[in-house]
């Protein structure tokens, strides 16, 4: 009855992970084809959003979008973990999208955390589904090597005057707020003087043109600032800390979002699987390694849930995790194409669509969030005391 | 046990394990109480134990009491101080076949105590059924193997006939020998993260002192992420070597697990020996003793391939790939 208890704004916060998960099953399940996508295929960007919204104002509503989150941002508290199981559930289920539920906890913490004051204003109705965020990190000489952007931010009287260009922000034009980061300091390179801010997307000066993917999806696209004007109410964290920001949002990254990518890596290992005829053993074979692949990779993260539910973000070792996830996310969609055997390069049905969308998405996993490659980097210097590199 | 017992029990374990090898490490687990830990907190013992041996490259009868551990959880009439359970043979799934009346038992004994008076095979038949067999030592054919790594003792045993004693059959025959063999992978997954450790140690280590073109190999990037692959890659053994303790479906986890250390194996081998050139080719070095403790653990009770069968037609069969994990 923990679902009543929520809607009638008397949570149980003290309930454990598992009773929490029982009490949302029953309400999911409850529903039942009411939560569902309409689309059967990949779907659209906006049909994806679109019904991620309705989604999240019916959970925020019934309280389920809240759990986990400070009641200084609308939530009702409680461990973090349950943030972790909402978006498991949601994902194992197909209600949501993957990489589109990300957004919901890619920026929030690092804003709770850095700006409590402008998250009881923001963060609520990024929590409802009627906001999206987006986040201007990369550009086009700054990638990997985050520290070379060359983005600029002056002041000038009581606001930021932000020039530069940004690229690979996923969902910028979906979204009504955006967390930039740009240089603040003159003569300073690198990781310092570097300020985050929170740009409403509607400012005068933004313009942003959608990029198609080699899955022909509009999901990322190249932002363009001239004299974008942001008041001084709008710096996340202080002058000059928008590395840690950064840092902070890369940890949270690893958090909750690698949880339910887990749940949606299974659900397609789950798809295949029932597609398979019994005694296929390349079959057999493919889809026993990507399995492995998946348990491992949350069996490493369930340590690193429980450490970031008591508040400790895991730091070089979260690239580990990375790691595991990106090669795991590659392999089951592999699997995917080689056992379906022609159907993602040849066919047109609405599944076809799916994995085909979903398996070119996947090459991008050791890409996005740092590349493999930087991870290997921060684990041989940080964990392995290796000497650094030329 | 608390989290400071858990500890104090690994550290004594360890220091044990790190001192003594063969039958004088199983006569100090005897002396530690470890019949009596694998009894009551299996999930306490043997991680601790398997993973202390994997690290000390030593080898004593624990392997064959968790072999032995499910007769009593089933009332199997196979008393631990004079039955040894058989090992299969590499591919074989059970060390028994039976046609009709006629059964052929080939295995493999590994660390086992002396003095046992019978052995226990599980059989399979021809329909698939599984029972468990129990033969007299004496009529068996024995041999030791040296093989990749003859500091443990291996005899290579067979028998045929028509008069072995059935001692369970129908579900209480398969249950048991499913918990033995999900038991016996769990433990050896520890062993081999554990001594896959010890490599990857070996490594690193080299990687730091060995000097050419004027600095440390560790430095070149090739070196590093072979490192950084092999480290994340035992991460995410030994989280779920841990996991599979904690998950009602005991046999997928564990098949998952030994899966996931044995994948680990083939690229930390790889790796660590190329990393450790010339002088990890040698003799004297320690690390090709690891190297083919390594190799004989992961031969045991599947390697990465037959696991990956046994996991893939568990997927296939259930139409699932199931979470395993739960927050």
């Amino acid at each position: 009855m923990l679902h009543r208890a929520v809607a009638l704004n008397a949570p149980l916060i003290d309930a454990t992970p598992d009773e929490f998960r029982v009490a949302l099953v029953e309400w999911i399940d409850a529903r039942g084809t009411e939560l569902q996508p309409t689309y059967h295929d990949h779907g659209t960007t906006a049909q994806l959003l679109d019904h991620q919204r309705d989604l999240q104002r019916l959970l925020f509503d019934d309280g389920w979008m809240r759990w986990g989150w400070p009641t200084s941002v609308g939530g009702i508290g409680g461990s973090p973990l349950f943030r972790a199981i909402l978006g498991e559930e949601l994902t194992t289920r197909g209600l949501v999208h993957s990489a589109a539920w990300s957004m919901t906890e890619v920026l929030g913490p690092a804003v709770v955390h850095f700006a409590p004051a402008l998250a009881t204003e923001v963060v609520p109705p990024m929590l409802r589904g009627d906001e999206r965020w987006c986040q201007g990190f990369s550009e086009p000489d700054a990638g990997s090597d985050l520290g070379s952007l060359r983005t600029t931010a002056r002041h000038s009287g009581d606001d930021w005057i932000i020039d530069g260009q940004k690229l690979w922000t996923s969902w910028a034009h979906h979204a009504q707020r955006c967390i930039v980061l740009a240089r603040t300091e003159d003569g300073v390179a690198g990781s310092r003087g570097i300020t985050a801010f929170f740009v409403d997307m509607g400012s005068p000066g933004i313009d942003v043109r959608p990029l198609q993917t080699m899955a022909d999806v509009d999901e990322f696209c190249e932002m363009f600032f001239d004299a974008v004007r942001v008041p001084d109410s709008r710096v996340i964290g202080k002058r000059g800390e928008g590395w840690a920001v950064a840092q902070h949002i890369l940890a949270c990254e690893r958090g909750p979002i690698f949880w339910q990518r887990g749940g949606w890596l299974l659900r397609h290992l789950a798809e295949v699987a029932q597609l398979t005829e019994p005694g296929d053993a390349r079959a057999e074979q493919l889809l026993a390694n990507a399995y492995a692949q998946v348990i491992a990779l949350r069996a490493r993260s369930r340590a690193t849930q429980r450490l970031v539910a008591a508040g400790h973000l895991r730091g070089a070792d979260s690239s580990i995790d990375k790691v595991l996830i990106a090669a795991a996310d590659q392999a089951v969609f592999d699997a995917a194409r080689l056992v379906f055997a022609g159907e993602i390069e040849l066919d047109d049905s609405d599944r076809a669509d799916r994995f085909r969308k979903e398996w070119m998405y996947s090459r991008a996993a050791t890409i996005y969030g740092g590349t493999s490659e930087i991870q290997r980097d921060i684990i041989a210097n940080r964990l392995l005391d290796l000497p650094r590199g030329s | 046990m608390d989290a400071e017992e858990l500890e104090l029990l690994q550290r004594t374990i360890t220091r044990l394990v790190g001192s003594a090898d063969g039958s004088s490490l199983t006569a100090g687990l005897d002396d530690l109480g470890w019949l009596d830990l694998l009894a009551t907190e299996p999930s306490a013992g043997v991680p601790a134990v398997f993973a202390a041996q994997g690290r000390a490259g030593t080898w004593s009868s624990a392997l064959h009491d968790v072999l032995g551990a499910a007769t009593a959880d089933f009332s199997i009439a196979a008393p631990p101080d004079s039955t040894s359970v058989i090992v299969p043979l590499p591919r074989s799934a059970t060390p028994g076949h039976a046609d009709g009346v006629d059964v052929r038992i080939e295995g493999l004994l590994v660390g086992a105590r002396s003095g046992a008076e019978w052995l226990v095979a599980a059989s399979v038949d021809c329909d698939g059924k599984i029972s468990a067999l129990r033969v007299p030592v004496r009529a068996v054919t024995s041999e030791r193997r040296q093989g990749f790594d003859p500091a443990v003792d291996i005899q290579r045993v067979s028998w045929n006939g028509r008069d072995a004693a059935t001692i369970a059959e129908g579900e209480v025959a398969r249950s048991w020998w499913t918990a033995t063999v999900a038991l016996a992978r769990r433990a050896l997954t520890h062993q081999l993260c554990g001594t896959l450790e010890t490599m990857f140690e070996l490594a690193r280590l080299h990687a730091v002192d060995r000097q050419q073109f004027g600095r440390p190999i560790g430095s070149f990037q090739a070196v590093r992420h072979k490192l950084a692959e092999s480290k994340v890659a035992l991460a995410g053994a030994a989280a779920t070597a841990d996991i599979a303790w904690e998950v009602d479906d005991e046999p997928l986890a564990s098949a998952t697990a030994k899966l996931v250390a044995s994948r680990a194996c083939a690229l930390v081998v790889a790796h660590t020996q190329q990393i450790l050139a010339g002088v990890g080719f040698t003799a004297d070095h320690p690390y090709h003793r690891a190297m083919k403790r390594a190799l004989l653990i992961d031969r045991l009770f599947g390697d990465a391939y037959d696991l990956a069968t046994v996991v893939g037609r568990e997927l296939v069969a259930r139409g699932d790939a199931p979470r395993l994990v739960a927050l």
